[in-house]
């Protein structure tokens, strides 16, 4: 049975793993890509163009959308969003458990809430879940807002609330990568923010330049500047294949986090919930941002990620909230981030089949795929 | 029992597995910031913690918590030992003081010394993670652990009578933090609430987890896994947060 979640710290990082990564065909290449995006993400690519070293299933409704013209808009969207949630808890007798860590994504599904429900409905059928860190990262709106209209409870809970079938488990997933990457935050530290806005097949150079740094920086030494060059070319194998123009940097480390890491950003709290036996896609766990009309969107109208600065990235999300709250102090606050507490102290498997069955052992030959890109580094 | 040179051979087959630490200690009370010791039954000491935990956490029948270490003024030894080599040490019940002592009956007898050296510098490095982690909720002003059990306290009342106004003043910190922040008395109770609840299950899960680390470096007889245990621990306490 293949499977839809994997720990890729233990199994592509983790040093006392380090022999039994040595089976995995293809996998200590494939271990840069951690390196280069994240230490924790399920990478599969949606569009299928590549191979990973692991036998992974993309979950149906994770699926890329075909891509066609799509003339919503983002506030539309978000709007119904919030309306069709709201129906389907009141419908099937549950409360919607919404993640809020304070940041842009979890605040806009607040204020779509708000903006969209009765205050009775938001007040009888609504639980917020959040942190002393979501209070500190966006203070205004939750004494204005959160204390006042919403019930709360700590979000060190979420572990019970995901799979509790009383509840549809909302978070602010997904929402990133609508929008572009955090990688371009890491590739810019030492260089111009202008510069992601250059073209890709002028840049490939520095990419590649920066790839080998990035992976350098963990001590990596076996791996020399041709093989970093060979696994950008599988990147960017994805990136030509894509249905639209992606001219920049910035588009180039959007497709890769839309296409490689959006279903992995859908799993991940996954293997931390106590209910794992009752966890039901789409019934009560879903992302606010994982539908594809907000797919469609993305795809339509990549030109409106960001402007020319950093803090304007997710300007289309900042002004729908901004619309609702008139909280022009939050508009210019960078980012805090308090997802990751909630990932800390903890246990997780190294897999998760499809039906949520945990794997405490090293991924064996049968969820090997014997035939992947990263294979062919040499 | 062993010879000095089959002691020191074994010895030094096994520091590869050695955590790094400071490698002297000057066990003065005067001097030294945490004398805490282990020793086992036989009188021979094992171990010197900078934690008083680490040395409770193996502390059983063959594993003795002590807290002095005396020298006999008359004897050339000044009193700084080589921390991992503690167990070279042993009370001489005539003077009733610390000798250096290399007589092991056994390898084995040997192996468990330098096992619970170790564990114990495993413990050390675990629970200075964990007190670290922790400082968010207890390195505070003087008082507000009394502050905190009083909102709670207050916070709880309030809700549970569902309390709106509070015209007597019966509730100071409840009504005092609604007035600061200019939220009402049920609000702000209900926040006081949630911050406890938010305080109590971070507290919790570090507390589980260095339960759960405790006991598995308890029952490990292997000197050569207790740097997988380690690896284990900053996975679990941190790794997967990197997102």
């Amino acid at each position: 049975m293949s499977i839809i979640f994997y720990n890729s710290h233990d199994i592509f990082i983790k040093h006392a793993n380090r022999e039994k990564l040595k089976e995995i065909p293809g996998g200590e290449m494939f271990s840069l890509y951690f390196k280069v995006f994240s230490q924790n993400i399920t990478a599969v690519d949606r569009t299928n163009t590549i191979t990973t070293p692991l036998d992974v299933s993309v979950l149906p409704h994770l699926q890329m959308p075909q891509f066609k013209s799509f003339t919503s808009t983002f506030e539309e969207i978000c709007d119904n969003r919030a309306q069709e949630l709201m129906f389907y808890a009141k419908k099937t007798g549950r409360k919607l458990a919404v993640m809020y860590s304070g940041g842009i994504d979890s605040t806009l599904i607040l204020c779509a809430l708000l903006k969209n429900c009765s205050e009775h409905d938001i007040k009888s059928n609504v639980v917020v879940l959040l942190s002393n860190a979501s209070i500190r990262e966006n203070p205004n709106f939750f004494y204005n807002y959160v204390i006042k209209k919403f019930n709360c409870v700590s979000s060190f809970r979420y572990t019970h609330f995901l799979g509790n079938d009383n509840y549809v488990f909302v978070s602010g997933e997904n929402g990133d990568q609508l929008f572009g990457s955090q990688v371009v935050s890491a590739f810019t530290q030492d260089r111009p923010f202008a510069d992601v806005f250059k073209n890709i097949n002028n840049m490939e150079g520095e990419l590649i330049n920066w790839m080998y740094k990035t992976t350098f920086k963990f001590n990596e030494p076996q791996y020399t500047k041709q093989h970093i060059e060979q696994l950008f070319f599988i990147f960017k194998k994805i990136v030509d294949a894509a249905p639209v123009k992606l001219d920049t940097v910035y588009k180039f480390f959007w497709w890769i986090n839309f296409t490689t890491k959006w279903h992995s950003v859908y799993v991940r709290p996954l293997p931390f919930s106590k209910n794992l036996n009752t966890i039901k896609f789409e019934e009560n766990y879903t992302t606010f941002y994982c539908t594809k009309e907000f797919q469609l969107w993305a795809m339509n109208n990549h030109d409106s990620f960001i402007k020319d600065t950093p803090d304007t990235a997710k300007y289309v999300s900042k002004d729908y909230i901004f619309k609702y709250n008139k909280d022009l102090e939050y508009l210019k606050k960078p980012k805090i981030g308090s997802l990751w507490r909630m990932f800390r102290q903890k246990n997780i498997p190294f897999t998760l089949d499809q039906n949520l069955k945990a794997n405490y052992n090293y991924p064996d030959n049968t969820m090997y795929n014997y035939s992947n890109d990263f294979m062919e580094i040499k | 029992m062993l010879d000095v040179a089959q002691v020191e051979e074994y010895y030094s087959s096994q520091v590869k597995y050695f955590f790094k630490r400071s490698k002297y200690a000057s066990l003065n009370m005067a001097s030294m910031r945490h004398p805490y010791l282990i020793k086992d039954e036989a009188d021979r000491l094992l171990a010197v913690a900078e934690n008083p935990m680490s040395v409770n956490a193996l502390a059983d029948i063959t594993c003795i918590p002590t807290y002095s270490f005396f020298i006999d003024p008359t004897t050339n030894y000044n009193n700084v030992i080589e921390l991992n080599k503690a167990w070279q040490w042993k009370v001489d019940l005539d003077t009733k003081s610390w000798v250096v002592d290399l007589n092991f009956k056994s390898i084995e007898h040997l192996a468990k010394c330098i096992l619970v050296n170790q564990k114990i510098v495993l413990l050390d490095l675990i629970h200075d993670t964990i007190e670290t982690y922790r400082r968010d909720f207890t390195d505070q002003l003087a008082g507000m652990d009394s502050v905190y059990m009083l909102k709670y306290l207050e916070a709880k009342e309030i809700l549970e009578q569902n309390i709106k106004t509070d015209t007597l003043l019966k509730y100071p910190m409840v009504s005092g933090y609604a007035d600061t922040v200019n939220i009402s008395l049920q609000e702000s109770a209900r926040l006081i609430m949630l911050q406890h609840e938010d305080a109590t299950a971070f507290l919790a899960e570090s507390e589980n987890l260095r339960i759960r680390f405790t006991n598995i470096i308890r029952k490990e007889t292997n000197l050569q896994k207790l740097a997988g245990i380690l690896e284990d621990f900053n996975t679990e306490n941190v790794n997967y947060s990197f997102l």
